[in-house]
């Protein structure tokens, strides 16, 4: 009953504030159009916003900049699709799998009808994923806020390990990706004896690298090289169905609903269980999901050429990714995904603390101008996310069609130039620093390299934010230590349990498990 | 689609590099002073750099062995085109420089307009009527609402004029 007492908390903590519905709904808007932009994803849009968010989050109130983040998460998720379904080009990794069959719907006169199923398996995933996150976030958290330095050292190491091994194609580039973000992220002033480190003799390295010109430079100035270089104009296939037999060309109908609900359900799974496993994200959920349920089809062979199930399949499955990436960030202060690593910054902002802490009721904090704890706060976070989907699944219900429309107009000459200048300015603004730009423009190169070459972004991230948070857990568990690095192995630490050892034998469970998978798939290719 | 032999030297090309910004970070991390703990604040930059360095040398281990993994599409670097990405990277250069010479309302102008022609538009009269209001939005958001420090141009300060731009 708790939980229900919570959430209802949480609606009326939000609907109190003034600024959260509108910046929900621009959220909603904002997430659609960024996805739908081929190239563009959730995180660039965050990207270039965040700046602008910490900015005003004394006037907005945290409330509304963290609602904001957390739905452009969620819409962009689905925006994509309306580029794979439309154009035949994921606007994001997560609608890849949709493009099979949203694709050959579109050429086929029923881009409508390809369109709604999106939504509708998009915010039926979604709503599932909120549902898994509210309900699981908490009663983990209950268990883990009783971790000390080791075991949250062990849990960063369990992470950066898992994250490395299942973000990449190649364990090694994974874990390569990792601790390139990691030694970026030790550059500036020690937390604990408060000397410079590694700054090279650049003064503006003296408060460590930011995030903001990092996350700018390897998702959006790398997407801007590689725009540069198609310079293609999207093309969109004519929407025009009226030519068609079939009068529910521009829709999903009832039967069909009913049909693939069983299906979403089980997508919704896959892709709950994946989102709550660090690293991996939606683009594996849609291919998972695709993969087993054109298995379990009977109409397997048809599969590829346009059917509503193809569609439904991979887009609940990566919207139910969202909600459950937020476990790993809430209960141990890992982020799941690039979204949930940004989060933490703004987090920051409102001074809290992520991890399990934040479901206290006590104490009461001056977050974004309000009184209050921080488990209404984060209560009234999910309460956006929920308003959010329904905000999102209404514009695209109506609205698909027409954003594709518009992103078929936009000149990407003109589009692109003005995305680059709009991101070398957010760069500078997140410390006003001519320097950020540069590092900007640095990782830009680097982001493109590191595409082009296979290795992981989103893991470069992730070890960035964390490795701070992992040096201190590891200078602290040494602090309290009697027996050296030994602390992390044994069961026991300043007489109580520790949970340590579990953390680091599930981190090489998971590579090994990886490593043999990947050898195995190898030599199937091979024979 | 790319070769599995150039799929092989790109990867020593990788391992080359990482290997580099390994060995840097090593002599970076020999330059932090060591304090009187067991565990101190060189620890962990030198356990990663030398992890780099170790997982470079087995990228390379790998290539050498030929087990680079599959070849996907748009992986290396046969398909880029060096001329565009020299512009877009040069456009960022000149917005950094010109920002620093002349204030941020020349620096984009001057860096819009170069993009602008790095994605292919050669039209002057459309270059124009583009640039001069998106340095204009640009300059009102970031200066004007979100306050910013406008800092002066090393060669010419602007900001008389286009703070009366922004009405401050």
């Amino acid at each position: 009953m708790m939980f229900f007492a919570d959430i209802l908390g949480g609606f009326q903590t939000f609907f109190a504030d003034p600024f959260a519905i509108w910046f929900v709904m621009l959220a909603a808007f904002v997430g659609i159009v960024f996805g739908a932009l081929p190239g563009l994803t959730a995180a660039a849009a965050i990207a270039m916003m965040l700046p602008i968010l910490i900015v005003y989050n004394d006037v907005i109130g945290g409330l509304s900049g963290l609602a904001f983040l957390y739905v452009v998460g969620k819409s962009g998720r689905y925006g994509g699709s309306i580029a794979a379904i439309l154009f035949n080009t994921p606007g994001t990794a997560a609608s890849a799998a949709t493009m099979q069959d949203g694709y050959p719907m579109t050429q086929s006169g029923r881009a409508g009808k390809a369109l709604k199923t999106a939504t509708v398996a998009s915010v039926f995933g979604d709503y599932f994923g909120e549902i898994i996150l509210i309900f699981g976030a908490v009663s983990i958290a209950s268990f883990t806020k009783q971790f000390g330095p080791p075991e949250n050292f062990a849990i960063y190491l369990m992470a950066f390990v898992v994250i490395g091994s299942v973000v990449s194609d190649s364990i090694i580039k994974g874990v390569l990706s990792t601790l390139f973000g990691a030694v970026v992220a030790l550059i500036g002033e020690d937390t604990i004896t408060g000397q410079f480190k590694m700054t090279m003799g650049i003064d503006e390295l003296e408060s460590g690298m930011a995030l903001v010109p990092l996350l700018i430079g390897v998702f959006v100035i790398s997407e801007v090289i590689i725009q540069a270089e198609k310079v293609v104009k999207m093309k969109m296939v004519d929407l025009d169905s009226s030519k068609l037999d079939d009068p529910t060309a521009h829709y999903f109908t009832w039967p069909e609903f009913k049909r693939c609900v069983p299906l979403m359900f089980r997508s919704s799974i896959y892709g709950s269980l994946i989102g709550m496993m660090p690293g991996l994200g939606s683009s594996v959920a849609c291919f998972v999901a695709y993969g087993e349920e054109k298995r379990k089809a009977k109409n397997k062979d048809q599969w590829g050429t346009g059917v509503v199930e193809g569609i439904a399949a991979p887009e609940s499955a990566n919207n139910a990714v969202s909600g459950p990436s937020m476990i790993p960030l809430l209960t141990l202060g890992i982020p799941g995904s690039t979204i949930a690593a940004v989060l933490i910054g703004m987090f920051l902002v409102n001074g809290l603390q992520v991890g399990p802490q934040i479901f206290a009721t006590e104490p009461p904090l001056f977050i974004g101008g309000n009184m209050m704890s921080p488990r209404e706060f984060i209560f009234a976070i999910f309460a956006g996310g929920l308003i959010g989907i329904a905000f999102y699944g209404i514009i695209g219900y109506f609205g698909a069609p027409l954003v594709g429309r518009a992103i078929a107009l936009l000149p990407t000459e003109y589009l692109y130039p003005f995305i680059f200048m709009i991101s070398l300015a957010a760069s500078y603004s997140s410390r006003a620093s001519i320097a950020d730009v540069g590092f900007a423009i640095l990782f830009g190169v680097i982001g493109y390299g590191m595409r082009r070459t296979n290795f992981s972004a989103a893991a470069f991230i992730i070890a960035f934010v964390l490795t701070t948070s992992m040096e201190t857990a590891f200078r602290q568990a040494m602090i309290i230590s009697d027996s050296g690095l030994l602390i992390f192995f044994k069961f026991e630490y300043m007489d109580k349990f520790s949970y340590a050892p579990i953390f680091l034998m599930i981190g090489a469970a998971v590579v090994i498990f990886r490593a043999i998978s990947t050898m195995r798939a190898r030599k199937a290719k091979t024979s | 689609m790319v070769s599995d032999n150039y799929k092989v030297k790109i990867e020593y090309g990788v391992a080359a590099v990482i290997a580099l910004i390994g060995v840097f970070f090593i002599f970076q991390a020999f330059t932090i002073k060591v304090s009187g703990e067991a565990v101190g604040p060189r620890t962990m930059p030198m356990a990663i750099a030398v992890s780099l360095v170790i997982g470079a040398a087995w990228l390379a281990i790998r290539a050498l062995n030929g087990k680079v993994g599959e070849v996907k599409a748009e992986y290396g670097f046969k398909d880029s085109d060096l001329y565009r990405i020299t512009l877009v990277i040069g456009c960022g250069i000149l917005f950094v420089v010109s920002f620093w010479l002349f204030g941020f309302f020349t620096a984009v102008i001057i860096g819009y307009v170069a993009a602008l022609y790095a994605f292919g538009v050669r039209s002057k009269l459309k270059i124009c009527i583009s640039a001069l209001p998106m340095a204009y939005v640009l300059h009102w958001l970031f200066m004007g609402v979100m306050m910013l420090n406008d800092p002066r141009g090393r060669l010419v300060d602007l900001r008389p004029l286009t703070d009366v731009l922004i009405g401050n």
